[in-house]
């Protein structure tokens, strides 16, 4: 536990990078960004929680498997990269449509729909899952002499 | 009288050198909070400079960039302070 001012900068520093993190997910492809940075910044922000209130107490209200999700998130990764292969197209193909977004009738804009989004989206995982699950092993690994004896 | 794209140089430079105590005391520190201390200072003076190359560049890539090294700073610095202060960091 810390003082009650970085518990509330952690809260408010939290919200700032989910927002970044997200937004940056889904630049990633025509603007630096992408997948990789965007689950750094989300990793920093779980981690500054961590720090601030203490994992046991975190843990007692939302504590996931996060090896589960670095798992998963590459199952995700890799089932998009392979999926092209199923339609005759080259290891890694992506694909991108272009729909105007209506609104009552009217074209107010256009939406891209690129398939690599899947593919950051599991790299995501697989960075957010990877950092915070070294960060809680190596956190909460209790020295047993601050000497440096066995 | 100088014009604004020689104020901005101006203000790179000024950053520039502004780094270079914080590199000196980050090398010979005589404690740990010294050299922490440095490293955030660094981290705000590097955050100062991508700004003003953005500005200067008229690009808006690098001010991702910025922000992201403000809050990896901060958080980096946030977690060195607990750990100095209580001696373990979870």
């Amino acid at each position: 536990m810390t003082t009650v001012i970085t518990k509330t900068v952690a809260k408010i520093c939290l919200m700032v990078d989910m927002l970044y993190s997200i937004d940056l997910l889904l630049i990633g492809g025509n603007r630096p960004g992408g997948g990789f940075i965007g689950g750094v910044l989300c990793a920093c922000g779980i981690g500054l929680i961590y720090v601030a209130y203490g994992y046991e107490d975190i843990k007692k209200i939302w504590n996931p498997d996060w090896h589960s999700w670095f798992g998963y998130g590459l199952l995700f990764a890799s089932i998009t990269a392979l999926s092209p292969l199923l339609a005759g197209h080259n290891y890694f193909r992506s694909a991108f449509d272009i729909r105007p977004i209506e609104l009552m009738g009217y074209e107010v804009g256009e939406l891209e729909l690129v398939s690599s989004m899947f593919f950051d989206l599991g790299v995501y995982f697989v960075v957010v899952g990877g950092l915070l699950f070294i960060v809680t092993k190596v956190g909460t690994d209790k020295v047993k002499d601050p000497e440096g004896g066995q | 009288m100088i014009s604004l794209a020689d104020a901005d140089f101006l203000a790179l430079i000024v950053m520039v050198l502004a780094t270079a105590p914080c590199i000196y005391r980050v090398l010979y520190g005589p404690t740990l909070p010294d050299r922490i201390a440095a490293e955030d200072a660094m981290g705000n003076a590097l955050v100062v400079i991508f700004g003003l190359y953005a500005y200067r560049e008229s690009s808006i890539f690098l001010m991702d960039v910025a922000m992201l090294l403000a809050i990896i700073s901060f958080v980096g610095t946030v977690v060195v302070a607990k750990y100095l202060d209580k001696g373990e960091v979870l």
